[in-house]
């Protein structure tokens, strides 16, 4: 009797330790499978570099590697990429007439979003994008809490030191509101799920899909293999 | 001080050791990625700077936390007379609590919500984003009072000799 009592608890506790095993394994690939697999499939149309005659490119334009950054200036995630790995990106790979970048606006945030993503173009015109682009991720505050309103943007160009008056009028006239809408609609287009997404396109037009502030070992993995071909 | 013979005793038993590890696991392996520490495609990375360090050590404790009360909550409703539901139910709601707030506007959760419930959606997604330290706070100390009260309930219940611990069959129910 007392052999068949240990036999069933020796068969219980099999029986935990395989639930536990069946609970850790069938999460982790829920979230791969779930998550992963959707932001594969959600960038799968083809993107042709030759089609974009996009302004405020960083980089060479003949660099081999595009990347397209979808992004929003109100998200964590994209400040963080910016605070984390886009300074080395950019030494190691942009500096040296690899690389490319062109930032597209996915503002999805609400108005201060927008105003955010048109204020960068209007400092573009300035030839001063990136300059502004750079002030607004390093001077990133909490989502919607006015951080990112119209007096704080016209503050922001007083810092990198844009003509106010053209500044001003540009952000006023909503000029380049067509431009962010349609930043928005292609990255619908392309499956864009959060931010920020990154589409790198190699020089054979073979693509990969980066999602999230991931480090640079990230990039330069996918870099090499499309350089390599 | 608090007495923790009671959780000794819970996990003195391999089954509901094991379940810790797997509950522990699973929630921090659900909060790293909702989190942006684990990316999955292109390539597995983990990925911790350092200015996400509070963040960090605020999720490893959640998890630990949800390890530890869900197994005691498991042991306390099937083997003890009274049968609360109350602990195992405050837990698993601080657990949770702990995984939502790893939900960022910006991550393909987020968005989901922004784009499918509109204003409300931005709204507490951004509540979510803005307060996350103090949620996560929260969350912990939801998980602390549920593992205090399990333990309390057990203690309470069970007449525990400490020499008899890891031998569950000796524990006696006491009849009221």
């Amino acid at each position: 009797m007392p052999k068949k009592r240990a036999v069933r608890k020796s068969s219980n506790r099999n029986i935990y330790i395989g639930i536990s095993v069946v609970v850790v394994v069938a999460g982790v690939a829920g979230i791969y499978f779930f998550f992963g697999s959707s932001i594969t499939q959600a960038t799968s149309p083809q993107i042709n570099p030759a089609d974009f005659n996009l302004p405020n490119r960083l980089g060479a334009e003949d660099a081999p590697i595009t990347i397209l950054e979808f992004g929003e200036y109100q998200c964590p995630n994209c400040a963080s990429f910016y605070r984390n790995t886009k300074d080395l990106l950019v030494s190691r790979y942009v500096d040296s007439g690899i690389v490319k970048i062109y930032f597209r606006d996915y503002a999805y945030y609400g108005p201060d979003s927008t105003n955010a993503a048109i204020a960068a173009r209007c400092a573009g015109d300035q030839g001063k994008y990136w300059d502004y682009h750079d002030v607004l991720f390093s001077t990133q505050g909490q989502i919607n809490s006015g951080w990112a309103n119209k007096t704080q943007l016209v503050g922001f160009a007083v810092i990198i030191d844009l003509d106010m008056p053209t500044f001003a009028s540009c952000l006023n006239s909503g000029d380049y509101l067509s431009e962010v809408e349609s930043d928005f609609a292609e990255g619908v287009r392309l499956g864009v799920r959060g931010t920020p997404t990154f589409v790198i396109i190699g020089p054979d037009g073979r693509q990969q899909i980066i999602v999230g502030a991931q480090p640079f070992s990230a990039f330069e993995r996918v870099i090499e293999s499309l350089l390599i071909g | 001080m608090v007495s923790l013979i009671a959780v000794r005793l819970v996990y003195s038993q391999a089954k509901y050791f094991m379940l810790a590890i797997a509950i522990a696991f699973s929630v921090a392996i659900t909060m790293f990625f909702l989190d942006g520490f684990l990316f999955l495609s292109p390539f597995p990375v983990f990925f911790l700077p350092t200015e996400k360090l509070l963040e960090f050590s605020l999720l490893v404790l959640i998890s630990g936390l949800s390890g530890l009360v869900a197994p005691m909550a498991i042991y306390s409703y099937s083997n003890l007379r009274s049968r609360k539901v109350g602990q195992g139910t405050l837990g698993a709601f601080g657990s949770l609590f702990g995984m939502v707030t790893g939900v960022c506007g910006c991550s393909s959760v987020g968005f989901a919500l922004i784009t499918s419930l509109g204003a409300v959606g931005t709204a507490g997604t951004a509540f979510l984003s803005n307060f996350q330290i103090p949620l996560r706070l929260l969350s912990i100390s939801l998980l602390t009072v549920s593992l205090i009260y399990a333990n309390r309930s057990i203690t309470k219940e069970c007449k525990i000799n400490p020499a008899t611990l890891g031998e569950p069959a000796r524990i006696e129910i006491r009849h009221h």
